[in-house]
């Protein structure tokens, strides 16, 4: 029997905290990647409201509903990200399976967390997209790159100052890295978990 | 502290701030605010640099970032910086600067015996000269020309400073922060706009800093200061100094750097040197100023000879008088605003000098209060001096010759309208009778011009555009609030002027481009010789093509080909005007991406296994993997690769091959999918089951190559080449999307979601069944050769792959890349009773090597399947993407080169990949018979064995060949043989 461990991409014991940015890894998000069958978008949506309570957000657009949030991610694709680490992924039903290809791809990203006042200007720095809340929908997702990175790049929904971030599992340490660097030039100094220097 | 030029009372510099600074290692001092120009003017130091071509001794031209002359080298060692205009400088304390282009000292230049032999250094002389022997041309002409080409010395060393990028978006971007910038900045902003400011200086002002006016009855400088104040308080507003925005780009986006610390000794701790702003805005407002124009005359380039406005800006902004006895030499009214500062500042000003017959008044009048002797009608013909202006000689206009001893000459020509970035997305420039000069085209509704930028001259009418242009642009960005609101009053100056573009028969050289050495004369010689269109005189006489791009010089350059070629400036036009508008470090727009940063970097969940197995690692695209792994008294990477080879060969090796591409492809369609992607048939691939499958590009060529699973009857998991990943990913997007989208199919990248190793080795089968115990039965009977299965494990699946590159019983086994360092951790214990060994990608290579496989090297967009000894693979029974032209007479033509094995004649002779295949007695004559794709010494047959495409390779079994390389110097003999090297039959996979 094969009994294996599960390791994150990035040590979680680290966190770069202050009061003008604070990243986090989110080590136990689990994703699953939504693509409707042919004309079965609509369809679709209501079975996934129906399961989770959410509709599937139409265009570039995050929906959140408790532990999950639905990410429109390119046409008629969705990722499915429930960061709960106590609950059990939720599992598409067969309902869901007839009318899309459901991909595990909980180990193909890896997720950060960016909140603080600087947070913004962190990412200004790696993605040209306007971010700022006053000019861009509220409920924004984008697909993007970060600097040289692949990223998918929303605001977390029950905390507007915050902005979830998703890069592929492979680039993590230099996307976190990366994030240092810029998070310093902000103003925050490298800490261990759960200590603040504000 | 003595600075004999500085003015006693006045200027906006920090008199209580000295600082100390050097140039040419000599010591002197300036203060805050000052310039590295204004500082050394201060010092009475008026040579600063030598031109370019004739090594003339040159003074400080201008005050701004338009200086042609006055080039200098900043800092020392891995910071030093050549060719830094000295008036954008901000001293510092311990500044260091050198003059350049000169030797031994700038005082004593021996280059400037070229002024002697100018004569021959005409324009196009390097087209004409260099001509015979022609054995000179390699040994003699051209070091020499190297030698004396260049302009500043950058340092060899890494650049030690950091650098940054920063994306911003607005609604106005306004572009400079003179009167017209900052009445539109307030403007755009009292109506709720969202603006950034950027200005090159480090102080808010522009004109306003350096002529006496009065705005809002506010002093000038005073009002700049609270507008800038009022900004900066307001919601939405980005001021950016010391920021030269340096090209526009499509989607109203902008390019900018700003120096963050160049008016620093050395950057703080974490601090960038410059930041690149890629900045997207709805409208923008350029509102860039007016140069001034020098004037073309004998020995215009003295030192101390100055454009009017320039020294204006001295004496105001810097409180430094530029010199002690003056002459005003201007064609425009504004030249003569220069006599009052030169008086007031205690300049004596011996005359003014004015071409035109007559001019209001009230300026006469303003001369002769000053003392000075008014000249109308009259030219400067020439001038003396050794390493400065010590006398002008001027033509009256009756004819008679006067002369003055003075130490300084304001120049005043007119203005040009400072609009380039205008022109960056292709508008064109038309010439304004009115001014005497080209003003903006056609714009498009993004872009506003306002102020001197559009050809307005006086401080209210730029007041009033700007104002006039930040509310515009604020509506028609559709923000907020409709403000009433007014630009700020001013009273306007006379701004008449009348065009002098040159002074003929002038006693000595008359410079149109400073910074080029290039003079009326010059252009003479491109019109004489043929060259009409101002592209051409510019390049046949450098014109414009230095690092100022001829800021100073295009404007009369152009008009002196007009007035040769007998056209009209309209008819003559302007040259281009590309990006960047001024010159950009490097570094600023490499900004992180350098070293380490200079690429992503893709680790595999195994990574740092590999690591702690002291893999050495080799980038693959932007994958790190492992390429051997040496152990102790290993001292080459060929030793651990044969060792590892043999491993594999007799026991039992893993390698990570995460890297493949993967790619999830589900729905009803997914099979037809595959078989228009693939050469050979999917559709009839059973479910558990792997095939091996070629992909043709659209142009018939073999595009990559990889095994596909199928886990049920709508899902199959392709994988790619690790080169290739995106590339194919990319290719079924647009097959599915345009060239099908009748099928009902949906495809997800896997590459990131699976952590996968490969098991190769006759205990590979004992090793995988020791580690997943029941749970999985690897027999050959139950798992066969090409088989495939999906296993769950408590809270993940494993997918097992019976496949082989390495031609021995081999594995594949993948699990989610969280567990996959687990993973090749339990499979290094499972497999040490067996002698398990990591291998790397030499050994790899090696071995698919020995099997014949093609890699790479030979998928390289010019191969065809038949050509690859796979043309069997294109089945007849179905149509596929590529087919039709891959039967091309090209493409089928038999004399092509086909994929040959070939093994050295002397099996110790090393031949290397790349080496052109000759006949044996055949001359050197690319492309001979064709050339190696991959070779290496195998530790299995021991002897160096490769392949390669050979022209009508197929019948060329047993012939002997040379294997030529020069590069790597080896010739090697040879023998054309089956690509098959190692167990040809595939018995050892099958076991």
């Amino acid at each position: 029997m094969l009994e294996l461990t599960r390791r994150p991409a990035v040590k979680s014991d680290f966190l770069r905290a202050s009061a003008q940015v604070q990243i986090e890894v989110v080590i136990e998000a689990q994703i699953l990647s939504i693509a409707a069958r042919k004309n079965c978008a609509e369809t679709l949506s209501l079975r996934i409201q129906d399961a989770v309570g959410i509709a599937l957000p139409a265009g570039p657009r995050c929906s959140t509903t408790g532990a999950i949030t639905l990410l429109g991610v390119g046409p008629e694709v969705w990722l499915a990200i429930q960061e709960d680490a106590s609950a059990r992924l939720w599992l598409p039903s067969d309902a869901i399976f007839e009318l899309a290809s459901v991909v595990d791809l909980t180990s193909a990203y890896t997720s950060f967390r960016l909140r603080g006042t600087q947070v913004q200007q962190v990412l200004a720095g790696g993605t040209f997209i306007d971010l700022d809340g006053m000019h861009s929908p509220a409920d924004i997702a984008i697909v993007t790159n970060l600097s040289h990175f692949p990223a998918i790049v929303w605001r977390v929904q029950r905390d507007p100052s915050a902005f979830d971030l998703l890069v592929p599992r492979s680039v993590a340490a230099d996307v976190w890295r990366w994030l240092e660097e810029r998070a310093a030039d902000c103003g925050a100094n490298a800490l261990r978990a759960h200590q603040e220097d504000a | 502290m003595s600075h004999p030029h500085r003015i006693e009372s006045g200027g906006l510099v920090d008199r209580s701030v000295p600082l100390a600074f050097r140039f040419d290692g000599r010591g002197f001092t300036g203060f805050m605010g000052d310039t590295l120009a204004s500082a050394l003017l201060a010092n009475g130091v008026k040579l600063v640099g030598r031109s370019f071509k004739y090594h003339r001794p040159r003074g400080l031209l201008t005050a701004g970032p338009e200086e042609p002359n006055g080039l200098v080298e900043l800092r020392t060692g891995a910071y030093r910086e050549p060719n830094t205009r000295a008036t954008t400088v901000e001293i510092y304390s311990g500044l260091e600067a050198f003059s350049q282009n000169r030797w031994p000292s700038l005082e004593w230049d021996i280059l400037s015996v070229n002024d002697l032999f100018a004569p021959l250094l005409t324009a196009g002389f390097y087209y004409k000269t260099f001509m015979w022997p022609a054995s000179f041309w390699e040994r003699v002409y051209e070091p020499l020309i190297r030698r004396a080409a260049g302009l500043g010395r950058a340092s060899a060393l890494t650049d030690p400073d950091k650098y940054e990028k920063m994306h911003s978006f607005c609604d106005v971007l306004i572009v400079g922060g003179g009167p017209a910038g900052l009445a539109a900045a307030m403007a755009a902003a009292r109506s709720g706009a969202r603006i950034i400011l950027c200005e090159d200086d480090f102080r808010l002002g522009g004109r306003l800093l350096s002529e006496k006016c009065t705005v809002a009855e506010l002093d000038g400088a005073i009002w700049a200061a609270r507008s800038e104040a009022e900004l900066a308080a307001m919601p939405g507003v980005t001021i950016l100094k010391r920021t030269t925005v340096f090209g526009a780009y499509d989607g109203g986006v902008f390019g900018a750097i700003e120096r963050l610390a160049d008016h620093l000794a050395v950057p703080p701790a974490r601090q960038s040197r410059q930041r690149y702003w890629k900045i997207r805005t709805r409208h923008v407002i350029f509102a860039t100023g007016a140069i001034e124009r020098p004037l073309v005359f004998g020995g215009n380039d003295r030192p101390g000879v100055m454009t009017a406005s320039a020294v204006r800006t001295y004496i105001r902004r810097y409180a430094v008088a530029p010199g002690e006895c003056a002459a005003v030499f201007t064609t425009t009214d504004d030249g003569w605003r220069t006599v009052d500062d030169l008086f007031s500042s205690g300049v004596e000003v011996a005359a003014v000098i004015d071409p035109r017959a007559s001019v209001h008044p009230s300026l006469v009048a303003a001369g002769h209060r000053c003392g000075a002797t008014v000249m109308l009608g009259a030219q400067v013909i020439g001038t003396r001096g050794r390493r400065s202006l010590d006398r002008i000689t001027v033509r009256e206009s009756s004819g008679k010759m006067t002369s003055f001893d003075v130490d300084l000459l304001a120049v005043s020509g007119g203005w040009n309208p400072q609009f380039a970035l205008t022109t960056h997305l292709g508008t064109k420039a038309r010439w304004s009778p009115q001014i005497f000069a080209s003003v903006p085209g056609d714009l498009p509704r993004s872009m506003t011009v306002a102020g001197a930028a559009g050809g307005n001259f006086g401080l209210a009418g730029c007041l009033s555009e700007g104002t006039k242009a930040g509310s515009q642009a604020a509506q028609l960005t559709g923000t907020r609030e409709q403000v009433a609101v007014i630009a700020p009053s001013a009273d306007d100056e006379p701004c008449g002027l009348s065009p002098l573009w040159r002074v003929q028969d002038g006693h000595g050289k008359a410079f149109i481009d400073f910074q080029n050495d290039v003079t009326s004369n010059d252009i003479e010689i491109a019109v004489r010789e043929g060259y009409r269109s101002v592209e051409h005189v510019k390049r046949y006489t450098t014109l414009g093509m230095a690092t100022d791009q001829g800021k100073t010089s295009n404007a009369n350059g152009n008009a002196l080909s007009a007035e040769l070629t007998q056209r009209s400036m309209a008819d003559v036009g302007s040259t281009s005007l590309r990006p960047p508008y001024s010159p950009v470090a490097i570094g600023a727009l490499a900004n992180e991406h350098r070293g380490t940063c200079f690429a992503p970097m893709r680790l595999t969940a195994g990574h740092d296994w590999a690591a702690e197995h002291g893999a050495v690692f080799l980038d693959v695209g932007n994958w790190r993997r492992a390429q051997y792994f040496p152990i102790a008294g290993e001292t080459s990477w060929v030793q651990a690769m044969e060792r590892e080879v043999r491993t594999v060969r007799s026991a039992v090796g893993v390698c990570d091959v995460s890297t493949l591409g993967k790619i999830d492809i589900q729905g009803p369609g997914a099979a037809e999918l595959l078989d228009l992607v693939y050469t050979n048939v999917f559709s009839t691939l059973p479910i558990g089951r792997v095939r091996y499958g070629l992909m043709l590009a659209e142009d018939g060529f073999v595009m990559d190559d990889g095994a596909t699973a199928r886990f049920a009857a709508h899902r199959y998991l392709m994988s790619t080449t690790t080169m290739n990943a995106a590339l194919v990913m990319r290719h079924l997007d647009y097959c599915r999307q345009v060239l099908r989208p009748d099928l009902d199919v949906q495809i997800t990248s896997v590459t990131e979601q699976w952590a996968q190793y490969s098991i190769a080795g006759p205990r590979s089968r004992d090793l995988l069944q020791s580690l997943f115990g029941d749970s999985f039965d690897f027999s050959n009977e139950s798992f066969p050769y090409m088989a495939a299965a999906e296993v769950r494990f408590g809270e993940f699946t494993a997918r097992i792959f019976r496949l082989s590159f390495s031609g021995e019983l081999s594995y594949e086994v993948a699990v989610p890349a969280a567990f996959g360092d687990s993973l090749i951790r339990a499979i290094e214990t499972a497999g040490a009773p067996f002698g398990i060994a990591p291998y790397g990608l030499e050994a790899l290579g090696t071995m698919r090597l020995e099997k014949g496989h093609i890699g790479g090297a030979e998928l390289n967009g010019r191969t065809t399947a038949p050509d690859l000894g796979l043309g069997r693979l294109v089945s007849a029974k179905k149509d596929c993407i590529g087919r039709i032209l891959a039967s091309r007479p090209g493409l089928t033509d038999p004399d092509r080169p086909v994929l040959v094995g070939l093994q050295s004649a002397v099996p110790g002779n090393p031949f290397l990949s790349g080496a052109l295949l000759l006949m044996k007695d055949q001359e050197v004559q690319p492309p001979g018979e064709g050339y190696v794709t991959s070779a290496g010494f195998s530790p299995t047959l021991d002897r160096w064995i490769g392949l390669g495409l050979l022209r009508r390779g197929a019948s060329r079994s047993g012939q002997m060949l040379r294997a030529y390389d020069p590069v790597r110097n080896s010739d090697t003999e040879v023998e054309v043989c089956s690509a098959h090297f190692f167990d040809p039959e595939g018995a050892r996979l099958r076991v």
